[in-house]
């Protein structure tokens, strides 16, 4: 239990830590670390200092207190002459050159009553008398007064005339601390500059590398597979860099060879798509160049057989007429699914009107077909694809919709030409299955729509019918020319 | 003899233009002078020919039927030409027509009315396979707009199913729709309905048809 809270106690600060850069973290130390050691010998030194201080002081005290002991010792005790000499003692030692402040100093007498006293102007000399040091010994005492520590030194007067007492005051040792305080403070503030500049730069040395890193591994990203970065130190980020780059060659290599199979593949599909339309061309022109015009042929001959022949044979060869001319219907017929001469001889938007016109017969769905833009006609191979499309989008539409209405639109407007198939059916969810095998059309209309480098956008929910968005840029007329096959 | 119909045959398959011979030769008034196997061969005899009619294929190798017929009308204009040929579209037939044919005759009724067709056409009237002229009739209806001075639906809409509305019509996903006015594609599917059913329309083709007309689009 205490684990668990220990460490979520921790990952709510590395929650808050952790977020910041790695600049910061660095700083961050290194401010931490000279602030702590900056503190801890401020402290170290005070507590030193103090004590070296305070013992000096008390050296002096005492010496003071000799002296003054020995010169009332020579003045046997003479009021006027203690008076004086206390007086003069107190004055002489609290001047610059002694380095020492001296409160009082009081000459007792064997009864602790005092003989001769002198204080220095802060001090309240009845302050002093109702709090008497106690327990005061010839080295030193320590005690606080309204205006500041004191430490008492005292000194025997030879031949029992009483003691000296000399009162310290701390004021000295206290303002030599501060100045002491002072000093390591701005030492310490001087050593965060400096520690925080050469942190800064040390990131700036560390992180300039791993920013090339990612910004390299963004453009990657985006696709940009020559993207490499230079290689800063040899240390371990430089090895990071070499194998950056080694990896985006490879994937440059695999996005190379990849491209190349797509193209490849392409190269297939376009051959077999252009193969099989070649195909259903030659069969429907013989179709309808020879195959009919035999048929014709042969419906002539019968009209001119029945011209000569005996009228009980009429019947026969009316029989044969019906014969020979529903072949011919169906003969027309199939050459125009395999493919309609129109497509090649009057264009896309007669061949799709005539193949709507049926489709609306064959499935009993209205269809409504309109035209804006396409004035010219378009190379042979896209004129092909768009009607093939077409037909897979209706033909879709037939199988799977149970539509009632659709719609062919035909767009052209900036060298973009728009096919755009929509029904009011059942619709379908195209992030569900969007080229499932059961919707090979789908599949195809996207293959065709690929290899001219447009687009097949699906909008469609169940209940909601279904769009289909064709977009096709058109070749502008250099390649235009290369797109037409000499047929 | 003026009133022996003088026809040159223009048909790529050999079989065909000696049945048609066959039959035509019947008829004690019209004659067969020349036969063309492609549509050069064809230009060169009716120039060289001058005849009363031209019975003219449209697939033929080479220069094909309706690309001969102007240049037929230009090296022989006392010449009518009766278009033979296989195909049952309008789009072909209105091409002849406009190319200077005086009549459209299909393969499939040649043996019933090509007699027909070529006494029409002498008598100077213009002949077209029966179905051929329905068909005809049809595309014309399309075309015809309704003139009619009825208050035009477009202003009943409001502006935000206006602009939904011009967006489709050109083309545009409901996304992107969406993206463009920025709403959200549930809202564009309302104006889009909702808009649609004031104009009385059904589909995107029918709403572009009718933003054309009202110059939309442009």
């Amino acid at each position: 239990m205490e684990r668990i809270r220990q460490s979520a106690l921790f990952q709510r600060f590395w929650d808050f830590a952790g977020a910041a850069s790695i600049r910061v973290k660095v700083l961050g130390i290194v401010l931490g670390v000279i602030v702590l050691l900056g503190t801890f010998i401020m402290l170290q030194m005070r507590t030193a200092v103090y004590q070296t201080l305070t013992a000096e002081m008390e050296h002096q005290g005492v010496a003071i207190a000799r002296a003054a002991a020995g010169e009332i010792d020579q003045v046997s005790g003479e009021p006027e002459l203690v008076d004086h000499v206390v007086r003069r003692n107190r004055l002489h030692y609290s001047s610059a050159e002694h380095n020492t402040l001296i409160d009082y100093i009081i000459f007792d007498g064997p009864n602790n009553a005092p003989i001769s006293e002198s204080y220095a102007d802060y001090v309240d000399p009845a302050t002093l008398h109702t709090t008497p040091p106690v327990g005061a010994t010839l080295i030193g005492l320590r005690y606080s007064l309204p205006w500041g520590d004191v430490t008492e030194v005292r000194a025997d007067v030879p031949g029992g005339l009483g003691i000296v007492r000399v009162g310290l005051s701390d004021a000295n040792v206290q303002a030599n601390l501060t100045t002491m305080t002072l000093q390591i403070v701005s030492i310490t503030l001087v050593m965060i500059g400096v520690g925080l500049a050469a942190a800064y730069f040390l990131t700036w040395i560390l992180t300039r590398p791993i920013f090339d890193l990612v910004n390299a591994t963004e453009a990657v990203g985006r696709g940009e597979l020559g993207r490499q970065v230079p290689r800063w130190a040899n240390d371990e980020i430089g090895d990071l860099a070499v194998s950056f780059n080694a990896m985006t060659r490879a994937l440059a290599q695999a996005d190379r060879e990849r491209a190349e199979r797509e193209a490849l593949r392409e190269k297939y599909i376009r051959g077999v798509i252009q193969a099989q339309e070649d195909e259903r061309k030659r069969i429907a022109r013989e179709l309808h160049d020879s195959t009919s015009q035999s048929l014709t042929s042969l419906l002539v001959g019968l009209r001119n057989l029945g011209e000569v022949a005996p009228d009980t044979l009429d019947s026969q060869i009316e029989d044969i007429r019906r014969v020979v001319s529903g072949t011919l219907d169906e003969v027309h017929a199939l050459a125009w699914q395999l493919r309609p001469s129109v497509l090649d001889d009057l264009g896309l938007v007669v061949a799709l009107g005539r193949y709507i016109a049926d489709f609306e017969r064959r499935y009993s769905i209205q269809v409504d077909f309109t035209v804006h833009g396409l004035d010219d006609r378009l190379p042979v191979t896209l004129e092909t694809s768009l009607y093939r499309m077409t037909q897979e989008g209706l033909t879709n539409v037939a199988r799977h919709a149970q539509a009632h209405h659709a719609s062919v639109l035909i767009d052209q407007r900036n060298n973009i030409i728009r096919i755009i198939i929509e029904d009011d059916g059942v619709g379908f969810n195209p992030d569900a299955h969007p080229f499932g095998e059961k919707n090979l059309g789908l599949q195809g209309i996207r293959e065709r729509t690929q290899l001219f480098g447009g687009k097949l956008t699906i909008e469609s929910q169940p209940g909601q019918g279904t769009s289909l968005f064709i977009e096709i840029p058109l070749p502008n007329t250099a390649a235009r020319t290369e797109l037409e096959r000499p047929s | 003899m003026t009133d022996v119909i003088r026809v040159l045959l223009a048909d790529d398959h050999a079989v065909l233009r000696s049945g048609l011979r066959l039959l035509i030769e019947r008829q004690p008034n019209i004659e067969v002078v020349g036969e063309a196997g492609d549509g050069n061969e064809a230009l060169a005899q009716a120039k060289a020919l001058q005849p009363d009619l031209v019975l003219l294929d449209i697939n033929m190798p080479g220069l094909d039927g309706l690309a001969a017929l102007p240049r037929l009308r230009q090296e022989s204009p006392h010449s009518r030409v009766l278009v033979l040929t296989m195909h049952d579209d309008v789009s072909y037939l209105q091409e002849a027509l406009r190319a200077g044919a005086s009549g459209y005759v299909l393969k499939r009724a040649v043996d019933n009315e090509l007699l027909m067709a070529i006494q029409a056409v002498m008598r100077g009237e213009t002949y077209v396979h029966s179905a051929m002229t329905q068909k005809l009739l049809q595309t014309m209806d399309a075309d015809k707009s309704p003139a009619r001075n009825e208050p035009d639906p477009w202003d009943a809409l409001s502006e935000r199913e206006r602009d939904v509305l011009r967006l489709v019509a050109l083309g545009y996903t409901n996304q992107e729709v969406a993206d463009a006015l920025f709403l959200s594609v549930k809202t564009v599917e309302t104006y889009r309905s909702r808009g649609m059913e004031k104009l009385g329309l059904q589909t995107r083709a029918q709403l572009v048809k009718s933003a054309l007309k009202r110059g939309l689009l442009d």
